[in-house]
C-alpha cells in the first residue's frame, strides 16, 4: 500500500515534469516567434543545399542495411524484456527455486547467442558500401 | 537597447489564446491530480481519474480539504522549478566549459570578451538566439518541425528526476529508475528523427537514418551493461544501486563487501561510457550532426531558440549520462566527509567532482579523436561492443550466482534434488556452446577493423 502510494506520487511528479517540459518549450519557442519577427523571402525559405537551388524533395531512398539493423535490434530488445526482470529478482529466485533460476536463463541466453552468431555468419552485420 | 529591440509585425491573437487555454487546462489538470495524490492512497490510475471528476462534482465551490495535497503540490512544483533552473544553468555553462577546455587543448584562449574571462558568454549567446527569426523551410512538415525541439527537450528534463545530486537529494527515486533512463533514451531518438524527417532537407534525412541506426544499435551494449549492474545490485533504483556500492550489504543485494562497481565491472564501464557518448551524439560518434559532411545534420534547417533547444537537450543529456555513469560505476555521491561541510554538502561536492571528471573525458575525446565512418561505427557496436558486453553479462551472472551460493548454505549442491538433472544438462550444453563461441570470437575479434575493408 505504501509502495503503491509512493509510486503514484513519484509518477505524478514525472507527469508534472512532462507537462513542465512541454510548457517551458512551448512558451520559450513562442517568445522566440515574437522577438524573432517574421521577414520571409523566397531564398530564405528555400531548403539549404550549399547555396544551390534545391533539387527535389527529401524523400530519398535509403540503404537497406538500416532495415536489417532494425530487425536485428528487435531480437535484442525482446531479449532485454526477458532479461531485466530476471536480473532484478535473480537472488530471490535463487532462494525460492534453486539453481534452475540460473541455468534456465543461461540456456535461453545461449540460444540468443546462437541466433546472433547465425546473423553474423550470414553477413547480416556487414555494411557493404555499394 | 538594441539587444532587446522587439520587431513585432503582427500578433496572432487566436493562436495565443488557444495556446494559453490549453496551458491553463493542462496546469489545472495536473494540479488537481497532484492534489489528489496527497490524501488518497490511489490504487490504479483510472481510479484517480474517476475520483478526480467525482471530487470536482462534490466539492465544487466548497472549501476543499487539501492541505496535504497542497503541500505535495508545492513541493513538487518547487522541485520542478529548481531542476529546470539547474538544468538551464548546466546546459548553458557546459557549452562554455567545453569551449574553454577545447581552447586549452588547442593552445588558445576561448571566449574572453563577454564578462570577466568570458563568464557571461552563454547568456549573451542565449539573448542572441532569442532575437533570431524562426524559419520553417518550404516543403517542410510544419508540425514535425515545430514539435521536434520540444520532443528532444522533454526526455532531457524528465531524465533529470533521476540524478542523485547528493545523499538524500535524488529528486524522485523511481522504483524503475534505470529502466526509466533507458526508456527516455528511446524517446530522444524520436525527437531527432522527427527533426530530420520534418525538415525536407537531404542532409537532414541522411542524418536521421544514421542517427536512428546508431542510437538503436548502441542501446544494446548499454542494456547489457545495465543488466550486469542490476545483477550486482539487485535493484533498479538509483538509490539502491549507490547504497549497494557504499555499504555492500546484502540487504541491498550488494556483493557482501563495499566496492565501487567500476572494479568488478571495468569492461562494463568502458562499454557503457562509449555507448553513452554515442547515444548523446558526441564526437567521435557524431555522425548524425557531422558538420563537415552533413552540414550539422538533423538541425541544418533550424534557427534561433529551436536550434538552441537541441543543444540544450544534448548538453543536459550528457550531464544525465555522466550522472548515471557516476551512480552506476563510481559510487554516486560516495566519498569521505570533507572538513567544514556537512555530510550532505560534501556528498554533493563528490558527486559534482565525479560528474565533471566524466564530462572532461567526453570533451577530451572530442578534442582528440577524428570522426568514425558509418560502417566503422556500426561494426564497432555490433562486432566489438555487443559480444564483449554479452560476455561481461554472462561472467557477471556466473559471479553473482557463485557468490550467492557461497553466502547461503541452503543452496549448496548437497541439497539439490529435483533440479540436479536440469543443471547437469545445462552445464554440458554451456560447455559445448562456450567452446564453440570461444573458437568463433577468438578467430574474428583478433582481426583489426582495417583488414576487413580491404
Amino acid at each position: 500500500m505504501v509502495d503503491d502510494f509512493q509510486a503514484t506520487t513519484q509518477f505524478s511528479t514525472v507527469l508534472l515534469f512532462f507537462f513542465g517540459a512541454i510548457g517551458f518549450g512551448v512558451i520559450s519557442l513562442f517568445m522566440n516567434q515574437i522577438t524573432g519577427g517574421r521577414f520571409p523571402s523566397p531564398s530564405k525559405l528555400s531548403t539549404y543545399e550549399c547555396g544551390n537551388d534545391p533539387h527535389a524533395d527529401a524523400d530519398i531512398p535509403f540503404n537497406f542495411r538500416f532495415a536489417v539493423i532494425a530487425v536485428i535490434f528487435l531480437l535484442f530488445e525482446i531479449e532485454l524484456v526477458f532479461f531485466l526482470p530476471w536480473a532484478v529478482s535473480f537472488r530471490n529466485l535463487l532462494f525460492t527455486t534453486g539453481w534452475p533460476a540460473f541455468f534456465e536463463m543461461i540456456t535461453f541466453f545461449f540460444i540468443l547467442i546462437l541466433a546472433f552468431v547465425y546473423v553474423w555468419r550470414k553477413g547480416g552485420l556487414e555494411w557493404d558500401r555499394n | 537597447m538594441k539587444l532587446l529591440e522587439w520587431r513585432v509585425r503582427r500578433v496572432p491573437v487566436g493562436k495565443i489564446s488557444l495556446i494559453l487555454g490549453i496551458l491553463a487546462f493542462v496546469l489545472f489538470a495536473t494540479w488537481k491530480i497532484w492534489a489528489l495524490t496527497g490524501y488518497w492512497s490511489l490504487e490504479p490510475a483510472f481510479d484517480s481519474i474517476r475520483n478526480f471528476f467525482l471530487n470536482l462534482r462534490d466539492k465544487f465551490g466548497g472549501p476543499g480539504e487539501l492541505p496535504m495535497g497542497l503541500y505535495n503540490t508545492i513541493i513538487i512544483t518547487l522541485k520542478l522549478l529548481g531542476i529546470l533552473v539547474v538544468l538551464l544553468l548546466i546546459g548553458a555553462y557546459s557549452t562554455l566549459m567545453e569551449r574553454k577546455i577545447l581552447a586549452f587543448m588547442q593552445d588558445r584562449l576561448g571566449p574572453t570578451r563577454v564578462g570577466p574571462r568570458g563568464i557571461l558568454q552563454p547568456i549573451a549567446d542565449g539573448l542572441k538566439l532569442l532575437q533570431k527569426e524562426c524559419i520553417v523551410p518550404l516543403g517542410a512538415d510544419r508540425n514535425f518541425h515545430y514539435l521536434a525541439p520540444v520532443i528532444c527537450f522533454i526526455p532531457a528534463l524528465m531524465g533529470a528526476v533521476l540524478i542523485p545530486f547528493g545523499k538524500g537529494l535524488i529528486p524522485v527515486d523511481l522504483n524503475v529508475g534505470i529502466l526509466y533512463f533507458f526508456a527516455l533514451g528511446a524517446f530522444g531518438e524520436l525527437g531527432i528523427f522527427l527533426a530530420a524527417w520534418g525538415s525536407n532537407n537531404k542532409y537532414s534525412a541522411i542524418a536521421g537514418f544514421r542517427a536512428v541506426a546508431q542510437l538503436v544499435s548502441y542501446e544494446i551494449p548499454m542494456a547489457f551493461c545495465i543488466m550486469s549492474i542490476v545483477l550486482l545490485s539487485g535493484s533498479l533504483k538509483i538509490g539502491d544501486i549507490i547504497n549497494a556500492q557504499i555499504e555492500g550489504a546484502t540487504a541491498y543485494g550488494g556483493l557482501g563487501f563495499p566496492i565501487w562497481f567500476i572494479v568488478p565491472q571495468f569492461l562494463g564501464f568502458l562499454i557503457f561510457f562509449l555507448s553513452a557518448v554515442a547515444e548523446t551524439n558526441r564526437t567521435p560518434f557524431d555522425l548524425a550532426e557531422a558538420e563537415s559532411e552533413l552540414v550539422s545534420g538533423f538541425h541544418t534547417e533550424y534557427t534561433g531558440l529551436r536550434w538552441a533547444f537541441f543543444f540544450l537537450a544534448e548538453y543536459v543529456n550528457i550531464f544525465i549520462g555522466a550522472s548515471i555513469i557516476t551512480a552506476m560505476y563510481l559510487g554516486g555521491y560516495a566519498g569521505p566527509e570533507l572538513p567544514f561541510l556537512g555530510i550532505t554538502l560534501s556528498s554533493v561536492v563528490w558527486f559534482c567532482l565525479k560528474v565533471f571528471l566524466i564530462f572532461f573525458i567526453i570533451v577530451w575525446l572530442r578534442g582528440t579523436l577524428p570522426r568514425l565512418r558509418v560502417d566503422q561505427l556500426m561494426m564497432l557496436c555490433w562486432k566489438r561492443l555487443i559480444p564483449i558486453a554479452m560476455a561481461n553479462f554472462l561472467l557477471t551472472g556466473i559471479f553473482v550466482f557463485a557468490n550467492t551460493v557461497r553466502l547461503t548454505p541452503q543452496l549448496w549442491p548437497v541439497h539439490l534434488e529435483n533440479s540436479a538433472y536440469t543443471s547437469i544438462a545445462a552445464i554440458v550444453f554451456i560447455l559445448i556452446a562456450m567452446f564453440g563461441l570461444a573458437w568463433f570470437f577468438a578467430k574474428d575479434l583478433l582481426k583489426p577493423i582495417k583488414e576487413r575493408d580491404a
